[in-house]
């Protein structure tokens, strides 16, 4: 892979690098570290990439391994935003984030990369590094969890 | 409840910030670029062996998935010999069937089946809980190969739900076992190819070249492939008795065509190095720690944890997962075999942790990290250094 075609797909990938460092990490400076490693990481290793058409799960991975470094040496996650103030957010889905950020922090990852990013079963297996039938029971505990909380917000 | 989609999900997040994207920007700043490799002299030779090799096997060369594609691995890169040459017996109406290719590390060896239809015309096939797109739109995208197959399917008047069912062989010791069956790619959606895993080691054994000299010449692997009718107006009753049952697809969809083949296959003894851990804790949470040991082998490395229930362990069952990483704290990612991703204390059986990592970009584990699932918060993860000791 050339650097321009690296550049190319990372640049593509933006959006689901925040929404994974936003699901892993709470601090905005946090989220920046953790994609500033996993680039520069994924760039020191892209060789080991044979087949292109994987770099999105790839770089996921990668990404993964780094916020899951830095939630440990910071701690516990406080589910909090802290996205800069000079960048006001815009309209979100604030019941169904709320709802997600309530949920275990394997299952909302999980539930993340299946949902929001589209993953396979065996894309967010090799992700995460964990087996697809764990994948799958993830995603049912997340889904039944979830489809708690949201029938409640509903029902209010 | 509202349903769950794609779209609501993607809603959840807001858009990265500007800043994020410089972020990124910058990152992307600061990625040297690479020089090209120089390939010393090994290399060189190796590929004009390769080439060699190439020229006298012209007939053998294929196209489409191979098991490099499967396992992210240049098996010829390893000098692991690929095997396209077999004797295969028994015939279907509806189905070809083709070994593709074999190749073994001497604990595995891996086997690529294609199968596909011999009248492709207004036909197609899914398999396994593919079906689950079909009646589920709400679902996100599947993977490109799987996703081309669906859209096929869509289009298509005669569809199939193929099962490739439990393929069986000796091991060395003549034990009958089971293949797993890892993986599977739609080339189209009238052709797949199956990845399978042959366990060639004795039930119980881990001990390679001991049984070296008990290695047969010549496996005979049994397969039993099925197409079913599959209705695209299937309910989702019928569909999830289907996937839940799915030993007895019978029950719920017509049998088109069964059938039933032997392969024979030559898998080639290749050397191994068995490892102890230099330094590893007794006990994993309730659990005594009976031996920890790493295989090597031209293609993976195979992790084996045995487990023994403590007198005082108050948990019914376990789920760990371990993580094992590089020297650089990099993780590697890697397969577990059959069974051994959980440790279940009321499965004598099962009592064992296995994992394998493939070694398709020359590195080497040297950390494991196990994680017990679901109660974290009383059992943090333990962090063991894999120092490896050539074992005796």
């Amino acid at each position: 892979m050339t650097q321009e075609a690296f550049t190319r797909n990372v640049l593509e990938q933006e959006a689901m690098l925040y929404r994974i460092a936003s699901t892993l990490l709470s601090r905005f400076p946090d989220r920046q570290d953790a994609v500033q490693s996993a680039i520069s990481l994924a760039w020191q290793h892209h060789t080991a990439l044979r087949d292109e058409s994987r770099f999105r799960p790839w770089l996921a991975r990668i990404l993964v391994r780094e916020c899951r470094r830095m939630q440990k040496s910071l701690g516990p996650m406080v589910l909090t935003d802290t996205v800069p103030e000079s960048n006001p957010l815009p309209q979100r889905d604030e019941q169904l984030h709320d709802a997600i950020a309530l949920l275990p922090d394997k299952l909302r990852i999980t539930v993340v990369l299946y949902y929001v990013e589209g993953m396979s079963h065996q894309e967010i297996s090799r992700a995460l590094s964990i087996p697809k039938g764990t994948v799958k029971s993830r995603l049912n505990a997340g889904r039944a969890l979830l489809g708690r909380i949201l029938n409640e917000e509903v029902s209010e | 409840m509202k349903r769950f989609d794609q779209t609501r999900f993607q809603n959840a997040f807001e858009q990265p910030p500007e800043a994020f994207h410089e972020t990124v920007q910058k990152s992307l700043d600061h990625i040297a670029p690479q020089p090209k490799p120089v390939f010393p002299s090994r290399a060189v030779l190796i590929i004009a062996l390769l080439a060699v090799c190439l020229i006298g096997t012209a007939a053998a060369v294929m196209v489409g998935t191979t098991l490099n594609d499967f396992l992210n691995v240049d098996m010829q890169s390893l000098h692991i010999p690929v095997t396209n040459e077999f004797a295969v017996d028994g015939s279907m109406d509806l189905l070809n069937v083709k070994v593709r290719e074999a190749a073994s590390d001497g604990v595995f060896m891996h086997l690529t089946v294609e199968f596909s239809l011999k009248d492709q015309d207004g036909k197609a096939m899914i398999y396994g809980s593919d079906v689950h797109y079909l009646q589920n739109p709400d679902n996100p995208l599947p993977s490109n190969d799987v996703q081309l197959a669906l859209e096929a399917v869509q289009n298509s008047q005669t569809v199939y739900w193929f099962k490739p069912n439990a393929v069986t062989f000796r091991d060395r010791e003549g034990v009958l076992r089971r293949a797993m069956y890892e993986d599977c790619r739609y080339e189209s959606a009238q052709t797949m190819v199956v990845l399978y895993w042959l366990d060639l080691r004795a039930d119980d054994a881990f001990e390679f070249d001991s049984l070296s000299a008990g290695y047969p010449d010549t496996l005979t692997v049994s397969m039993s492939p099925a197409l079913y009718i599959y209705e695209k107006t299937e309910k989702i009753a019928v569909l999830e008795k289907l996937l839940s049952d799915i030993s007895n697809p019978g029950d719920y969809l017509t049998c088109a065509e069964a059938g039933k083949f032997t392969i024979s296959a030559a898998p080639e003894k290749q050397p191994s190095q068995k490892y102890r851990i230099a330094t590893f804790p007794e006990r994993f949470y309730e659990l005594r720690v009976l031996s920890a040991t790493v295989t090597e082998t031209p293609l993976a490395y195979y992790l084996r944890l045995d487990f023994q229930k403590t007198e005082d362990c108050t948990y019914p069952d376990y789920s760990m997962y371990p993580e094992i990483f590089d020297k650089d704290g990099q993780p590697l990612s890697f397969f577990f075999l059959t069974r051994s991703a959980r440790f279940d204390t009321t499965e004598p059986v099962d009592n064992r942790l296995e994992a394998i990592y493939i070694k398709h970009d020359d590195r080497a584990p040297h950390t494991l990290c196990v994680t017990p699932h679901w109660d974290e918060e009383k059992n943090p993860p333990i962090t063991v250094q894999l120092d490896l000791v050539p074992a005796d």
